[in-house]
């Protein structure tokens, strides 16, 4: 790893630093599994209404920073602020009511529930955002899901789970939200649609952590980039600049 | 959902089936009277254990433990020579049984799965033991209670539990306050929430729940409700021992929830009558009971995979998924 890029990992390059303080702060995160230290000193900085494109080749670490930050995977070693006061080794159920909402890797429906009742089961007020996610909104959001409110779970399709868990997420009002693999065995037309929800996320002051195979979407969709090698940050800057860099995209991403 | 659904054909084998408990005591023998009372007790125990196994997803093996600290608790606020007083014995027992499931749900639930299981079994055997040994608790021969609890105002008795239709009715209310008691729960907010944990803890702390909390109070509800059973059990049987504490009978209600299927309530309650009713049935035509039983019950399992309550509810266009 070249120092350049040492450099740009400490401190997010940017037109200008973020003008609110950092809606969460992780600095100097490690983690284990068993004997593997998946992560190995990961800082991560998130404003307000930020979108930052988390990515990496497999096993990078990836789902492992974004399990540690909503406290699933809690840290061996390293600190997270959420506005700026200690969140380090809460269990995610605090966490989560601080406003930070996981969309998990397979969706994660639960299956006994309805679709309503999984969207219920998640509801709560207070984001500290001026608009309140609610059955009405999230319905509108998705009008999929309107129809087959008394459905269970599991009898929908791919997409359809896909926008329950996200909506399901939204239901707790969170301001972070983190997508790990959205838009993952979609059809194309599906994705779309995830990608322009997302995007309407963004505009409505929700920040972002979006873990996603489809790297032209995602640095399109998000401010800021950051890219996992071996579990440490060998780049982190703005997604435009990441875009327009073919050779960094190919070093790191093997793409 | 359609009047045929899963839910109305399951709605409507429950109103007729409460019908028919109702006007029971006016058309079957004593003797029937006096086993569909057990049968509606072993009922209410099983409803109890499914808001744990089917609802919680915690499969506790030691739900005997609170069946019989009620009862124990009866035979000791019952005076030599006169009932014990209704209003005061039932809330005592039940509040016995809610704090041992307080205690007991409190350590057990740091662990899970199978630790789980093994945890809850440890507990109830120790107080199976210690009961067992005990002299106050009449050691293994236990305490008899020679009088049925009553209620009475200055001096005159308003209701007389020795009447075994009153017996009868009472114990035919308690089952209907339950079984309405545990639908209400399930879809209210709390049960949406243990049924998230039952299929994925971790998610649900995720989404902002302290899941431990919630387990917690369902395994207090169920300790309770099983302390309600205990109580009548005992009340009705005149005795308590070590047996109504034992792994035996943990094991009877969790066979008797799996045989009606988890997670229905309706189920545990048909199963305790289509398995009390066998029983009988047997009993006349074989010596062999408990290998006639056990057959039905691997057929059920086998055959069923929904248990009783799947067969009743049928299949629909959701696949025979039922409501919680």
């Amino acid at each position: 790893m070249t120092g350049d890029m040492m450099t740009q990992a400490r401190t997010p390059a940017g037109p200008a630093p973020p003008p609110l303080p950092p809606l969460l702060a992780a600095r100097d995160l490690h983690a284990h599994y068993g004997g593997h230290h998946v992560l190995q000193g990961i800082d991560l900085d998130i404003a307000p209404g930020e979108s930052l494109a988390l990515l990496g080749r497999n096993g990078m670490g990836k789902t492992t920073t974004v399990r540690t930050l909503i406290g699933l995977k809690p840290a061996s070693h390293g600190t997270i602020l959420i506005d700026g006061r200690s969140a380090t080794g809460l269990p995610p159920h605090r966490i989560a009511r601080l406003g930070v909402a996981l969309v998990p890797e397979g969706r994660g429906i639960f299956h006994n529930l309805t679709v309503q009742e999984n969207l219920y089961v998640a509801a709560r007020g207070g984001s500290g955002l001026g608009h309140r996610w609610d059955l009405d909104r999230v319905l509108a959001l998705f009008p999929r899901l309107a129809e087959r409110l008394d459905s269970p779970g599991t009898r929908l399709s791919g997409g359809e789970q896909q926008m329950l868990a996200i909506g399901r997420a939204l239901m707790t009002n969170p301001r972070l939200l983190l997508l790990d693999e959205a838009t993952e065995g979609l059809a194309p037309r599906v994705r779309g649609e995830i990608w322009s929800v997302i995007r309407t996320l963004k505009a409505e002051g929700v920040a972002t952590v979006i873990v996603d195979k489809d790297l032209a979407q995602v640095l399109e969709t998000c401010d800021r980039a950051a890219i996992l090698v071996k579990g440490e940050l060998a780049f982190s800057g703005r997604a435009a600049a990441l875009a327009a860099d073919r050779a960094l995209q190919r070093r790191l991403l093997g793409v | 959902m359609s009047p045929a659904g899963p839910e109305a054909r399951l709605l409507l084998a429950v109103g007729v089936g409460f019908v028919g408990l109702a006007a029971f005591p006016w058309l079957g023998s004593e003797f029937y009277v006096d086993l569909v009372v057990r049968l509606m007790i072993l009922a209410i125990f099983a409803m109890s254990l499914d808001l744990l196994i089917g609802y919680t997803g915690l499969v506790s093996f030691g739900h005997a433990a609170f069946f019989g600290i009620a009862g124990y608790t009866l035979a000791m606020l019952t005076p030599a020579g006169a009932p014990a007083d209704l209003v005061v014995a039932l809330p005592a027992a039940l509040l016995a049984s809610a704090l041992a499931a307080a205690v007991i749900g409190f350590l057990s639930l740091r662990t899970a799965g199978v630790g789980f299981i093994m945890i809850t079994l440890a507990f109830a055997q120790m107080l199976y033991y210690f009961a067992s040994e005990s002299s106050a608790l009449g050691g293994s021969d236990g305490l008899l209670i020679l009088f049925r609890p009553e209620l009475a105002v200055g001096g005159r008795s308003l209701v007389d539990l020795e009447d075994p239709t009153v017996f009868y009715y009472l114990v035919l209310a308690c089952l209907a306050g339950v079984l309405l008691l545990l639908k209400g729960l399930v879809r209210a907010p709390f049960g949406r929430v243990i049924r998230a944990i039952r299929i994925d803890d971790r998610r649900t702390r995720a989404l902002g729940f302290a899941t431990r909390r919630y387990k917690l109070a369902s395994f207090v509800i169920a300790g309770t409700l099983a302390g309600l059973a205990g109580f009548l059990e005992a009340a009705h049987g005149g005795y308590v021992s070590p047996g109504h504490l034992g792994w035996h009978q943990s094991g009877l209600v969790m066979m008797v929830v799996i045989l009606g299927g988890m997670g229905t309530v309706y189920g545990p309650l048909l199963a305790a009558f289509a398995f009390g009713l066998l029983q009988d049935q047997v009993q006349d035509w074989t010596a062999y009971t408990g290998l006639a039983v056990g057959v039905f019950v691997i057929a059920v399992v086998l055959l069923l995979p929904r248990g009783l309550a799947g067969l009743v509810a049928g299949r629909s266009r959701q696949g025979g998924r039922l409501p919680p």
